[in-house]
């Protein structure tokens, strides 16, 4: 985080309103068939670590304005044509982005960073080429319905986002507002990915297998390799208890669980500065074909991981909760008073 | 070894070979170098001992939690500390031993006097290290990372650049530098929120901790940490106690993630009863 804007910390989350909107709809006729993405090549070779693995020290960032899924009005333009367009959807798109000085702007309006990221790309989607998320099986649409319905009741803490409780954020990484800087380390055998929102991701790239299938984890496991100057990482062993897109920090829409998620994320860094982050999603019981997107990644070298002691100040999930409770007491105070 | 991985040892020699980096023991001592020279303490320890239930001597002594038997036992260990008992100061040692009383809550809920291990609250330094849980270092010649097994606990370390902490923090702030072959770690601007270990044992946002971490072979770290807090303590005090390389197969480090380990702990009162039909 920036030293202007020191962690407190106490609380990762909003609590978010999670509404059943339309990102994704069902399946209504036979998928194409599809091919394994391949993210392009770039022509840039970064400089070597002592071991000769090409060397990604550092802090990255991944700000941005640009939505998972392309919006309608742009729908047939999978690209801005210059930077002056970019900007210019940009300053009238960018959510809850200008709200300092104008109306009273949102509760942790604070908390928000500016320094988006550049991407001409008009959805952080870029497989399928309609820039939307592809349709859900029915199964997982039906599952999709009950689980959003449950978790509207907020009866337990298993109702709240990974992020509301403390948890985790995503793999994949998606954009979020705030606390996105991300320290790549790495030594021989080994690269570390520390998300300064709770997560470190120690990737191995020895190439041993995954960890046994009892093991499930909000991140899942990953195994990587280089390729060229690329790095993929491959990802498997989530939880299904890791769902709920929705809060801030998303990728993937709310209600999906990513117990049979299988990700694999590309690296490819095309210049000292910019790193093309590209993360492909695949679980045949939930998604009638495999999509990926594309989220640019830049170095940020004013910006120092900081402590982000949230669990150890998370008094909002009781109160939540309790809050809950109390309504529902007063409701059927109110259902008793009537009878 | 499974012909995939001997496949990657031997490409992993063949760099190391080309560029001239060596992983390999110098022959007085054993430790292993960076090519920069210094000792490489990439890899995963953990300490061996009961120092997180108390890092003073202590026997065995049964379960507070009844039902769980030998399971819940406390297990005996030495003293890590050098030089006797912990100096403190007398209206500390009263503190220390209300600590101990409190350690384990008596309810279920939320409760802030008691061990910050029972909350999965951050461990704080030196009680990262001996905590019953492997961590990872990860070393470069201008900053050293420790990520531990345990919740999200983290530290970044720079090396020979000093810089100041910008707010006080549960791990502290850490600077590093290289004393010969040991790495010495200075961490200040901690919190009055994490103890030493499981018996109370405790400090003030005075604390100020210097750690070593020695090479004594390939395999084998000696960790010292001095304890210095004016607040609690009448004089500087050190424990020291070895690190061990985790040698298991294909280990590494796993997810930890206890604050859902203890929701049903803070949260059970808040939870939605619904009628058994």
């Amino acid at each position: 985080m920036k030293y202007t804007r020191l962690a407190v910390a106490g609380l990762a989350a909003a609590v978010t309103v999670i509404g059943v909107s339309p990102l994704v709809s069902p399946a209504t006729a036979q998928a194409p068939a599809v091919t394994t993405f391949t993210p392009p090549a770039s022509t840039y070779t970064p400089p070597r670590t002592p071991w000769g693995d090409p060397d990604l020290m550092g802090v990255w960032d991944y700000q941005t304005v640009i939505r998972m899924q392309r919006p309608m009005d742009l729908a047939g333009k999978a690209r801005f044509a210059s930077d002056a367009e970019y900007l210019a959807w940009a300053k009238v798109n960018a959510p809850n982005r200008d709200s300092m000085g104008a109306g009273v702007g949102a509760y942790n309006e604070f908390w928000n960073e500016r320094n988006f990221v550049k991407n001409l790309n008009t959805s952080l989607i870029v497989d399928p080429p309609d820039g939307r998320y592809p349709p859900l099986t029915p199964q997982a649409e039906q599952r999709r319905k009950e689980i959003l319905s449950k978790a509207r009741e907020y009866a337990s803490w298993e109702d709240y986002h990974a992020l509301e409780r403390c948890l985790a954020t995503h793999t994949p990484n998606g954009p979020q507002a705030y606390n996105s800087g991300t320290y790549i380390m790495q030594s021989p055998g080994w690269i570390m990915i520390v998300r300064e929102r709770l997560d470190t991701r120690i990737i191995p790239l020895d190439g041993r297998p995954h960890i046994g299938s009892n093991i499930r984890q909000w991140n899942g496991d990953s195994v990587g390799r280089w390729e060229g100057s690329m790095l993929v990482v491959e990802t498997t062993n989530f939880t299904d208890k890791q769902r709920m897109g929705g809060a801030s920090g998303t990728s993937v829409p709310a209600g999906i669980p990513f117990g049979n998620f299988k990700v694999t994320e590309y690296f490819v860094p095309v210049s000292a500065e910019r790193i093309e982050y590209y993360a492909t999603v695949e679980d045949p019981t939930t998604w009638t074909r495999p999509w990926t997107f594309n989220l640019p990644w830049e170095r940020d070298r004013d910006y120092r991981i900081l402590e982000y002691a949230c669990h150890e100040g998370n008094i909002a999930l009781g109160n939540s909760m309790r809050g809950e409770r109390v309504l529902e007491a007063e409701a059927a105070k109110k259902g008793e008073a009537g009878k | 070894m499974s012909i995939t991985k001997i496949a990657g040892a031997v490409a992993f020699g063949v760099v190391c070979l080309a560029v001239g980096w060596s992983t390999a023991q110098t022959p007085d001592q054993g430790i292993r170098r960076t090519r920069d020279g210094k000792p490489d303490l990439n890899g995963i320890w953990q300490a061996m001992n009961t120092a997180n239930y108390n890092l003073e001597d202590h026997g065995t002594e049964p379960s507070q939690v009844i039902l769980t038997g030998a399971v819940g036992a406390v297990f005996p260990g030495d003293s890590v500390v050098e030089g006797g008992p912990i100096p403190y100061r007398p209206e500390a040692l009263a503190r220390r031993e209300q600590n101990r009383k409190n350690a384990m809550p008596k309810t279920m809920g939320r409760h802030l006097d008691i061990d910050p291990e029972v909350n999965c609250f951050l461990p704080g330094v030196p009680r990262a290290t001996y905590l019953p849980h492997p961590f990872q270092i990860f070393q470069s010649p201008e900053v050293v990372w420790i990520s531990y097994q345990y919740s999200y606990a983290r530290r970044e370390i720079p090396i020979g650049k000093p810089t100041e902490a910008p707010i006080e923090s549960y791990m502290g702030w850490s600077n590093g530098r290289w004393d010969g072959d040991t790495f010495v770690v200075d961490v200040t601007a901690f919190t009055d929120q994490t103890w030493l270990d499981r018996s109370g044992n405790y400090h003030s946002e005075a604390l100020h901790v210097v750690e070593r971490y020695t090479p004594l072979g390939p395999n084998h770290l000696m960790y010292e940490a001095t304890i210095e807090d004016p607040k609690t303590f009448t004089r500087p005090w050190r424990i020291s106690m070895p690190l061990y390389r985790r040698m298991d197969r294909n280990v590494r480090l796993l997810e930890y993630k206890c604050p859902e380990v203890v929701e049903e702990l803070h949260l059970q009162e808040f939870r939605k009863v619904t009628q058994v039909r």
